[in-house]
């Protein structure tokens, strides 16, 4: 199928009207018509209903719609990026990242768009679960790489980046942190940090006291630059997802009972524009080799 | 007794290839050009699954009957811009494989497929032969790098794959189609997870194409493969590189 009878179909599914559709694509209406039948005979089937001056989608139109309207707008924006960057304009990319996510994610994806435009303008807003939703939603950001956060607006496009577990971390120097294995009974005592900026929070609280461990016995920390700094001193216990690089200080260890997910992912909002530049990065990230990357 | 012993000896030596590796690595073995390597995958593989021969020839004759053979870039059209990921993450865009001299680009339909498969291993065998003429090579399909990265280095390609997603370079090109309900569910049962590979839902797939682009950007010789198990040979490819060099 070509480009102008996707546009042109999209044009006829968004105005369902074949006469204004034309003229939104400025053709003369027997060509697009034409154009729209070419389209049906490819797909193997009508794309509309035609009861003048309005048509219907069927329900193959239906099916198609979503689906063709990725695939145009991914060519549109391979287009506009190549004449951006032909042009030499300045790239410019809005990205809302949860504070759960080491920024290192996706730096080599940022420096490959980087090295493509002369110069590019990076704006890369933190927070967390519900503060990335704001973001998107005020146009702040474009994208936002996030976790557990789909269900919270029911315009958000998401893409699962990649799975991973999370670790128990504590200071070389704990009573606990030169035990070749640790046993929950060992962490009765204990007292956790508990990650605040996390969207697995709620889920690890209610996994201790499941775990009869005692999850108000606790310090919070709303950054892991502070985690860090507290376990690092050897204040409490924490839990880390793998992704997150902890220094040679720190150990790293699973306790069988404790085992915790989250899926990171691509965020964007649905049927909004998004500049070439979002939806090149956006592809970028979905196409790439994430279970290498985080090995 | 022993007759038929024999008669079932022949059959044995005869019989269809069990698996797609089996077969891909005996079109391999027993022919010499591309074209019959596909041949022979494509007789064993409608030997071993008639009904996926059968939607495949239905697909074809659909795509075929729009055709009228101005499917794809023309001759002398400039090829439009990319900038796509390889399996290593990189963007890569035309405009930069163009400094250094012309572009085979060969659009492939995915790393699941045998007959790009076999094409793109003869290719990889002629690497030297296209580098030495002074020009690169690419393929472009629309799986993304956690299924290319192990392509690449099981078939020993010794150029970059690269990730279209959503299909929207392929598109550009207009050279996407809809695979259709019918090969949707064969591709379902025999495990082929398009969704997977593409990270959606749309079923589109790119024909098969082979691109040759001058410095200049320009299309020099084209072959689109709407029957997808016919695909151009080297040959015809290092020939059209040399008059390149030439002119």
């Amino acid at each position: 199928m070509e480009m102008h009878q996707v546009r042109y179909f999209l044009a006829v599914a968004r105005t369902l009207n074949f006469t204004r559709a034309a003229e939104e694509c400025h053709v003369a209406q027997p060509s697009l018509t034409r154009a729209i039948k070419l389209l049906e005979g490819e797909l193997g089937g009508d794309l509309f209903r035609r009861e003048r001056p309005h048509a219907m989608l069927t329900p193959l139109g239906e099916r198609m719609f979503p689906l063709l309207k990725q695939c145009y707008d991914s060519a549109q924006s391979a287009r506009a990026l190549a004449a951006m960057i032909n042009d030499g304009e300045i790239g410019a990319l809005k990205l809302a990242v949860s504070g759960s996510i080491e920024l290192g994610l996706i730096l080599s994806h940022v420096n490959e768009l980087r090295k493509t435009f002369s110069e590019i303008e990076l704006k890369i807003l933190r927070g967390t679960g519900p503060q990335i939703v704001e973001y998107l939603k005020s146009g702040d950001a474009e994208l936002a790489v996030g976790t557990s956060i789909g269900e919270t607006w029911d315009r958000l496009d998401s893409w699962k980046l990649f799975d991973e577990s999370f670790d128990i971390v504590l200071s070389r120097s704990h009573r606990l942190g030169s035990q070749e294995t640790i046993d929950l009974a060992d962490l009765k005592l204990e007292r956790f940090l508990l990650r605040n900026h996390c969207e697995k929070g709620g889920e690890l609280a209610a996994m201790l006291r499941t775990q009869g461990l005692n999850a108000d016995h606790r310090h919070e920390v709303s950054s892991d630059q502070d985690l860090m700094a507290l376990l690092d001193a050897n204040i409490g216990i924490g839990f880390l997802p793998r992704t997150v690089n902890t220094p040679q200080s720190l150990v790293r260890t699973s306790v069988k009972g404790l085992e915790l997910e989250r899926d990171i992912c691509l965020y964007g909002v649905a049927g909004r524009q998004r500049t070439p530049v979002a939806a090149t990065f956006m592809k970028m990230l979905r196409a790439a080799n994430w279970q290498k990357s985080t090995s | 007794m022993t007759a038929k012993s024999t008669e079932d000896k022949l059959k044995d030596l005869k019989s269809s290839p069990r698996s797609m590796t089996e077969a891909l690595t005996r079109a391999e073995t027993q022919n010499i050009s591309l074209s019959s390597r596909l041949s022979a995958y494509r007789k064993d593989s409608s030997d071993r699954r008639p009904e996926f021969a059968k939607a495949y020839d239905d697909l074809v004759e659909r795509l075929n009957m729009i055709d009228q053979g101005r499917v794809g870039p023309g001759l002398g059209e400039l090829m439009p811009e990319f900038n796509l990921p390889d399996e290593n993450g990189r963007l890569i865009s035309l405009s930069s494989l163009l400094a250094l001299g012309p572009v085979v680009i060969s659009i492939n339909r995915g790393h699941w497929c045998p007959y790009c498969k076999l094409e793109l291993r003869s290719l990889a065998a002629i690497h030297s032969e296209i580098a030495r003429l002074g020009a690169g090579v690419i393929s472009i399909m629309p799986d993304g790098a956690q299924f290319t990265g192990d392509y690449v280095a099981q078939n020993d390609l010794p150029f970059p794959v690269l990730s279209d997603i959503d299909l929207g370079y392929s598109l550009l090109l207009g050279l996407i189609f809809w695979v259709g309900p019918e090969i949707q569910r064969l591709y379902k049962e025999a495990g082929v997870e398009l969704e997977k590979y593409h990270g959606n839902q749309g079923y589109f797939l790119p024909m098969a194409a082979k691109l040759i682009v001058g410095r200049d950007g320009r299309v020099k010789a084209r072959q689109v493969n709407i029957e997808f198990r016919e695909r151009m040979e080297p040959q015809a490819l290092i020939a059209t590189l040399r008059q390149l060099r030439i002119g």
